[in-house]
């Protein structure tokens, strides 16, 4: 029997509604699902701009998870001055285009305070826009030192050491572990051409004695692999958003430099499911610059939290601790200005806290803002040298160096 | 050229490319058409793979067996729910059937990206054994698995063409499928054998290559196109050409970037694709017919 032409056209136009089906089921935002827990009282409104469709969504869904528990762990222990925080979610898709809009919707929908979870373009954007709309902000998982520096700074904060600072501790690991010789082996995106214009000119303690680019893509990478063992380097770093280009490069340098050391940027410490991308072992001895200490209790406290919500094979990471901060930080401020109706007050508040304990970086390390100081790591030690072990997972803080707080 | 890790990079490059390019040229001999979505029939093979045995917990080998039968099934559809209509339709046009498949193409991508999610997955090695130094290289499971199963390939694909009388079929309806329909030959059914055999293949090939990098639901547009040079670069003139051309599209891909740096392959590739368009588009092996 043959199939009609009206058939066709019906058939057709059934799959496309199946398929828009489908696509409208996958994309509910779970966000707005909080309870106010124990707390009374007028409930006190904080926006999120999250990404959680387009280029951040790797990111910020796992930071903005942590916020919405963060939020309820505040409103089953009693609110902000025993009001309930509510969230109201926005996505820009870190799209700077989008920023204004999104902005302005959640000042519309009564939001007292800001957080900025989405990509450093779109929050580079945000930092003009604020100054509208009048609220003070947090980029929880920020680490461009732009995003905070003059101008249109006054009402933006960020709490981890940014990018400028990873060239001293990079420079701290080669003294200590004698490393002289660096190759470099890179992703071709623009993400990381700009940020190793500014590492590299930070990394004067050793000499860059090759360096190779790979296709973000890329199927193999044996030849520019090669091309650094011919360099005869004392270790490689691999710069790159991380994924699969990310464990690739390992993979490839684990079965052709096995005896040279190995350092990556922090996406591959901040990406657990791109470590079962990698051979067996293929990571082992790898050092990453992270932010996660397990020597730090308040860090173990997190986890062992973060675990009994998300179930235990949860791998948490950076951007867990540094979006829970980020709320503690907003309940701290709130608390300081004694409410969080007057965004003058909230800003000044801020910018008074001092000394606040982190649950990431080491035990020591603190955050502290002032009206000149936007960014809050106190020192290098928000930072942490990690190394994985034979189990492809990180195994704990590297022996020979971590960032010392003064530094 | 003496860094045998390097050669061992290009043969299982070369294989990986072969395979597809040998999916291209079984649809093309028996359809007379270039099915673009072998690409993402393969990534189906690699990423259902993966998504199966990480989500359901399902054993590699069934997992493998239910992508192989999805990617069939999507290559049979591909064939009697878009190919063969719009062919049927524009009067045997090759045009509107290539922009149906290309459409085709896209298609599979989104919809498993919405199935199987966005993100890259590990790729599942069918056999359990450690790495094997031969020396001083160190060889994965996986790519001897992608070395020898594409070889196999390659050995039953000329061994069924040769000896059997569907491979006889798909050779005579390849060199005129207007004088074959005519001669009551079956070409709707031996079309639609190209179109499953080369499902197969482009499948297998997805599931031995994802272990090298990971698989991600638009894995299959780079693999159409790698495919297809292959293909170009080889000709149609032999079972054994997709292969040649694979293997040569291994070797640039590896021993540029070793040679020059960074991504020469890329401008490789190119000029490659350029010379061959240009000079000598009917590939390396061209098919002598006796008068």
């Amino acid at each position: 029997m043959a199939i009609s032409r009206g058939t066709t056209a019906r058939l057709a136009a059934g799959l496309a509604v199946l398929a828009l089906a489908a696509a409208g089921c996958g994309g509910k935002n779970g966000g707005d699902e909080l309870t106010d827990g124990t707390a009374t009282g007028d409930p006190i409104i904080i926006g999120m701009d999250e990404d959680s469709t387009g280029p951040g969504a790797s990111y910020s869904v796992i930071a903005g998870k942590t916020i919405r528990l963060a939020i309820q762990e505040i409103n089953n222990k009693g609110g902000v001055l025993g009001r309930p925080l509510r969230l109201v979610v926005e996505n820009d898709e870190s799209d700077p285009t989008k920023v204004p809009a999104v902005l302005q919707k959640l000042q519309s929908q009564g939001a007292k305070f800001l957080l900025l979870q989405s990509g450093s373009a779109a929050i580079m954007q945000a930092k003009s826009v604020l100054s509208q709309v009048g609220l003070p902000a947090i980029a929880p998982t920020g680490v461009t030192a732009t995003l905070v520096e003059p101008p249109n700074n006054e009402l933006i904060y960020m709490l981890a050491n940014t990018t400028s600072d990873w060239s001293q501790v990079y420079c701290g690991a080669f003294k200590a572990a004698n490393i002289n010789r660096l190759a470099i082996l890179e992703d071709d995106t623009t993400t990381i051409a700009a940020l190793n214009k500014a590492l590299l000119s930070g990394l004067d303690c050793v000499s860059v004695v090759a360096r190779e680019k790979g296709s973000i893509n890329a199927s193999d990478l044996s030849a520019q692999v090669a091309r650094l063992k011919n360099a005869k380097p004392d270790a490689v770093l691999v710069t790159s958003v991380g994924g699969s280009f990310e464990v690739l490069a390992h993979n490839t340098l684990a079965a052709q430099m096995k005896e040279t050391t190995r350092f990556s940027l922090a996406s591959i410490g901040n990406q657990p499911d791109s470590w079962k991308l990698a051979n067996p072992g293929a990571l082992e001895g790898l050092i990453f610059i992270g932010s996660l200490s397990t020597d730090n209790p308040r860090t173990q406290e997190l986890i062992k939290f973060l675990k009994e919500k998300n179930g235990q094979d949860y791998e948490v990471t950076a951007y867990d601790a540094q979006a829970w901060d980020a709320v503690q930080l907003v309940k701290l401020a709130i608390e300081k200005a004694g409410g969080p109706d007057d965004p003058k007050k909230l800003n000044e508040a801020i910018q008074s806290i001092s000394g606040y304990q982190p649950h990431f970086g080491q035990p020591n390390f603190t955050i502290s803002f002032s009206a000149d100081k936007h960014l809050g790591a106190d020192g290098l030690c928000g930072l942490a040298l990690i190394e994985f072990g034979a189990d492809n997972r990180p195994k704990g803080p590297w022996s020979t160096y971590q960032p010392p707080c003064e530094g | 050229m003496t860094d045998l890790q390097l050669w061992l990079s290009a043969v299982e490059m070369g294989c990986f490319f072969g395979m597809l390019a040998l999916a291209y040229h079984l649809v093309y001999v028996g359809a007379g058409f270039f099915n673009f979505a072998i690409g993402p029939y393969a990534m189906i093979g690699g990423l259902c793979t993966s998504w199966l045995v990480i989500t359901y917990d399902l054993g590699v080998w069934t997992a493998a067996s239910i992508s192989i039968v999805l990617a069939l099934v999507l290559s049979v559809v591909t064939e009697l729910g878009v190919v063969r209509p719009v062919q049927k339709r524009s009067g045997g046009g090759e045009l509107p059937a290539l922009v149906a498949v290309a459409a085709v193409l896209f298609a599979i991508q989104q919809a498993a990206g919405y199935v199987f999610g966005y993100p890259t997955l590990p790729g599942q090695v069918l056999v359990t054994f450690g790495p094997v130094e031969v020396a001083g290289v160190t060889i994965q499971p996986n790519t001897i698995l992608m070395i020898a199963l594409g070889i196999v390939t390659f050995v039953v694909t000329a061994l069924w063409i040769r000896f059997t009388r569907t491979g006889r079929l798909l050779r005579a309806v390849g060199d005129s499928n207007h004088a074959a329909a005519l001669l009551g030959l079956p070409v709707n059914r031996v079309r639609l054998i190209a179109f499953i055999v080369a499902g197969f293949i482009a499948a297998l090939a997805g599931i031995l290559f994802a272990p090298k990098a990971g698989v991600h639901s638009l894995s299959g547009l780079g693999w159409s196109l790698s495919g297809f040079l292959a293909m170009v670069v080889g000709g149609t003139g032999s079972v054994w050409a997709p292969l040649l051309g694979g293997m040569l599209l291994g070797l640039v891909e590896v021993f540029l970037p070793y040679y020059f740096g960074g991504q020469a392959h890329v401008y490789g590739m190119l000029v490659i694709a350029l010379v061959f368009f240009a000079f000598k588009p009917q590939g390396l092996f061209v098919r002598t017919v006796r008068a």
